[in-house]
């Protein structure tokens, strides 16, 4: 129990400074940290030292603003090898442009003449009989002529 | 729902998070702070702080802190937690050493709460710390049981009751500044038979 005249000066203080450490949060040379240690167990044994939710999320913006610096950070740290593979690609799609613009043009396929059925007609006839042999070197020098001068007029003479 | 920090499936998620926070990945550093924020805050700094003011900012100290030294961090198996927690105790440690220029009433309880937590903590004993809160609260009241009943009434009106002085005050019928030695005393007296009764070991078969 407690009588009022049983109170010192230092008790009292002491119980000042108690009172304005649990409102306050604030400390005197005063302060009892044996009573306040205790206060401060009984405290946390009705919520386990919850964090309250409103202010885990405006903590979490503090930690946010310190992952952005070390993202700038790791940005920084990264052009040396980002610029030289950035050189690379540049140089080899500028190659690439090059050797396509550079390059001859390639020329269509050309449309050489078919045979006549005459030639035809003589090349089945030379199987039967050899006397159509002459026949038919003459009609397929006349052929071939006609092949080379198509190859001429497309790709020019040699 | 706390992860199982020990589990092969929550490690290899906590290392792609902590693989996006080395980058300054926002949404990898959220899911690491709102899984391990809490639980840092309540079994790490308020038992060694007291103080809620000084246990966010060691709080925010030591994510900011591990954000900047993530480069150095190597799991070994482990869950970041108690990479984490090493960090949180510094800080706290850190903040108790310039209390007297802070000015901050800072009281660790640590020491009061050891007879409840396992002789030797390892890290799936630290997963049960939620049951822990079920006991302290049983512990706390088979104290409160145990001491003047005048004494018990004034730290159930200022910290159960979450009463201010005032009001504490004239429910009990006495002038303010008597109310701040009662509670002085009731605060003295509760401690001394916590101590008394952990101690003893009276009270510990219960953790």
């Amino acid at each position: 129990m407690i009588d009022d005249d049983d109170i010192d000066e230092h008790e009292l203080r002491e119980a000042e400074a108690l009172a304005r450490a649990l409102e306050r949060g604030s400390a005197t040379d005063e302060l009892p940290d044996d009573a306040l240690e205790a206060a401060a167990l009984i405290r946390y044994s009705r919520d386990g030292g919850a964090l309250a939710k409103g202010r885990e999320d405006v903590l979490l913006q503090d930690v946010l603003a310190a992952a952005d610096r070390v993202g700038r950070r790791e940005a920084r740290r990264a052009p040396g090898w980002r610029w030289l593979f950035g050189a690379l690609g540049l140089a080899a799609v500028t190659a690439l442009l090059f050797l396509i613009v550079r390059a001859p043009e390639i020329p269509a396929p050309t449309a050489l003449p078919a045979p006549g059925p005459r030639l035809l007609e003589i090349e089945l006839a030379r199987l039967e009989d050899a006397e159509a042999e002459p026949r038919f070197d003459s009609e397929m020098r006349a052929y071939r002529g006609e092949v080379y001068a198509a190859l001429e007029a497309r790709y020019g003479a040699r | 729902m706390e992860p199982d920090l020990n589990s092969d499936a929550w490690l290899r998620r906590e290392r792609a998070l902590v693989a996006g926070a080395r980058s300054g990945d926002r949404v990898a550093v959220s899911t690491l702070y709102r899984t391990f924020a809490p639980r840092i805050y309540a079994r790490v700094l308020m038992p060694r702080l007291g103080n809620a003011q000084a246990a966010e900012d060691a709080l925010s100290e030591t994510f900011r802190t591990a954000l900047e030294r993530l480069d150095t961090f190597d799991d070994q198996g482990v869950s970041i937690y108690f990479w984490l927690t090493r960090i949180a105790v510094n800080k706290a440690t850190d903040m108790h050493r310039v209390r007297a220029r802070t000015r901050r009433a800072l009281a660790s309880f640590e020491e009061l709460l050891a007879p409840l937590r396992p002789s030797a903590p390892r890290p799936e004993r630290e997963l049960e710390a939620k049951e822990h809160e079920a006991v302290l609260r049983d512990h706390v009241a088979a104290v409160l049981d145990r001491i003047n009943p005048r004494y018990r009434q004034a730290i159930a009106l200022r910290f159960l009751d979450d009463k201010t002085r005032e009001e504490c005050a004239e429910a009990m019928d006495v002038k303010l500044g008597t109310f701040d030695v009662v509670l002085l005393r009731a605060l003295r007296a509760f401690r001394r038979e916590w101590e008394a009764l952990l101690g003893a070991g009276e009270l510990r078969e219960h953790a």
